[in-house]
């Protein structure tokens, strides 16, 4: 583990990444292909765009990866 | 930056990279590239898959069968990170690149935000692997010289339009002042 001042210089800067990539992805959503996807999906979308947690969001979709990362870019908000 | 010869692909950057129109660059990088079983039955879209498959012919790529004992320290390396809030959900396909890339020794290629985020905070968990994700991959060819006509914020721009995967803007100023090439 990282020194603790070094750990928390980390954690501030992953804080401002996931700020500017929940941004993105809100700003950049395609909302009327989401709306049209199926319920599952359209959740684990719109849980995509709040959390980023891909590996969360591809569960609640209960669909593959590579499946859900192509939805992802359908409806623009794919970030890393 | 110095990286290892060699590199373990996780199947959320390969379904990227294959998208990039220079992605071949990644055979001037490392001279071998490996990836498990578990972690190729996630890719299914034509592109990647035939990305790989080009990998395999030509004799870059080896796909890494399965094995009991690297299982037991994936399982182990997942139980650690879901006891730190700070890192997101890693699942077993990207935990077992993790620990192949720590047996071999390798740079471990992923977008997984759970593996990225616990290997700087659990960096004796990967040792030596090192980990990047794509972005830090373009800085590192930028800072090669191995794309002198592009420069980093165009190769980013580019990576971008054929992957439709966005970067934070933050986070390219921090990788390219990490690279030397802002």
């Amino acid at each position: 583990m990282p020194e603790n001042s070094e750990s928390s210089d980390l954690i501030e800067e992953w804080e401002l990444i996931d700020r500017e990539l929940r941004e993105l992805r809100k700003r950049r959503a395609d909302w009327d292909f989401i709306r049209k996807l199926p319920l599952e999906l359209r959740e684990a979308i719109e849980v995509y765009i709040e959390r980023g947690d891909l590996r969360e969001a591809q569960h609640i979709a209960d669909a593959p990866l590579d499946e859900f990362i192509e939805v992802l870019r359908r409806a623009k908000v794919w970030t890393g | 930056m110095s990286l290892p010869s060699t590199c373990v692909l996780d199947a959320c950057f390969i379904i990227d990279w294959s998208r990039w129109r220079r992605r071949h660059l990644i055979k001037e990088i490392f001279s071998a590239g490996f990836m498990p079983e578990i972690t190729l039955r996630e890719v299914i879209t034509e592109k990647p898959l035939r990305a790989l498959r080009e990998l395999i012919l030509d004799g870059w790529l080896t796909i890494y069968p399965h094995f009991r004992e690297l299982e037991e320290e994936a399982v182990s390396l997942i139980l650690d990170a879901r006891r730190d809030p700070r890192i997101p959900r890693i699942d077993p396909p990207e935990a077992l690149c993790s620990i192949l890339a720590r047996r071999l020794g390798s740079a471990l290629l992923t977008e997984n935000r759970g593996i990225i985020r616990a290997y700087w905070l659990m960096r004796e968990k990967f040792s030596p692997a090192i980990v990047l994700n794509s972005l830090r991959l373009l800085a590192y060819i930028c800072a090669r010289g191995l794309t002198p006509e592009t420069s980093f914020p165009e190769l980013i721009e580019e990576y971008e339009r054929d992957s439709n995967h966005s970067f934070s803007p933050s986070e390219v100023r921090a990788v390219a002042r990490e690279f030397g090439i802002e």
